[in-house]
């Protein structure tokens, strides 16, 4: 048997997200997988597991070496985000600042750059629809600048607080 | 924190210091963390995703070599970069070390 939950945006809330897959986890539901927008869980024995998230924009063996010889185990594998697992008392998966908030820094600017252009594109498409009359139907590919945006735009605002608390956490 | 960052100012952070000390001879990455566990007697625990991005950055700012070896995985090495901003931020620690002992004295040692 499966279980779905939304994910609730994971560059804008990843404590929020990872504390629910725990939650899942500690009542006996295992995430598998991450598709589109819904985390896909499977039944097992309850396990106290712990999860993390990272924002490497890619992803390979020699990183997963690191990882599993930490006792994190990769879940969902994606470049740009990753979510791993470990049983209670592993320790985190970042251990200073300064790198927590390199990574978050990449994914800020990445995001951003994605989410000024996509804002220019739909600004001329926005002009050219104004300025002329061209009506057959072309215009619907205004939805694609717009779906580009949101999903930079967001994510880039979720990395700036993200920063934020990072900097203010105590270590 | 420091608005430069320590890639282009050369001020190693924990991490980094014991990162360029492990890899003086060629090492696997997933290896590097036992040895700093083992050098600084399980105080120190350097997580994976630290690991990996300090590793990361440290190849682009060219203080460290990756060399890939026989079962397919990469070995890590200092360059010459490397080992100068390693000792120059060694000297820089130790001569602060060395003002603290003298002001505090003996009985702090």
């Amino acid at each position: 048997m499966n279980k779905y939950r939304f994910c609730n945006g994971l560059a804008i809330f990843p404590e929020h997200d990872m504390k629910m897959l725990s939650d899942m986890s500690r009542s006996g539901w295992h995430i598998v997988g991450l598709s589109g927008l819904m985390y896909k869980f499977k039944s097992g024995d309850p396990i106290p597991y712990i999860y993390s998230v990272n924002f490497e924009k890619t992803v390979d063996d020699n990183m997963l070496d690191i990882y599993s010889e930490s006792g994190w185990e990769a879940i969902v594998l994606n470049n740009g985000y990753q979510i791993f697992r470990a049983t209670e008392g592993t320790a985190p998966i970042f251990s200073d600042k300064q790198s927590e908030i390199d990574i978050l820094k990449e994914q800020r600017n990445l995001c951003g750059k994605g989410a000024l252009i996509s804002l220019t594109i739909l600004i001329v498409f926005i002009m050219v629809f104004y300025l002329t009359d061209i009506r057959n139907g072309l215009e619907l590919l205004i939805v694609i600048p717009i779906v580009c945006f949101i999903f930079t735009f967001f994510p880039f605002i979720g990395s700036v607080f993200h920063i934020r608390r990072v900097c203010n956490k105590k270590e | 924190m420091a608005k430069t960052s320590p890639y282009e100012s050369g001020e190693l952070t924990d991490s980094m210091f014991l990162i360029l000390l492990t890899i003086i001879n060629p090492i696997h990455g997933y290896k590097i963390m036992q040895k700093i566990k083992d050098m600084t007697d399980n105080n120190i625990i350097i997580g994976p995703a630290t690991m990996y991005t300090t590793l990361k950055k440290m190849r682009a700012a060219q203080w460290i070599d990756e060399i890939p070896s026989e079962d397919g995985k990469i070995l890590y090495q200092i360059t010459n970069k490397g080992r100068d901003i390693l000792i120059n931020d060694y000297r820089k620690k130790q001569n602060i070390v060395d003002i603290a002992k003298k002001e505090l004295g003996e009985e702090y040692e």
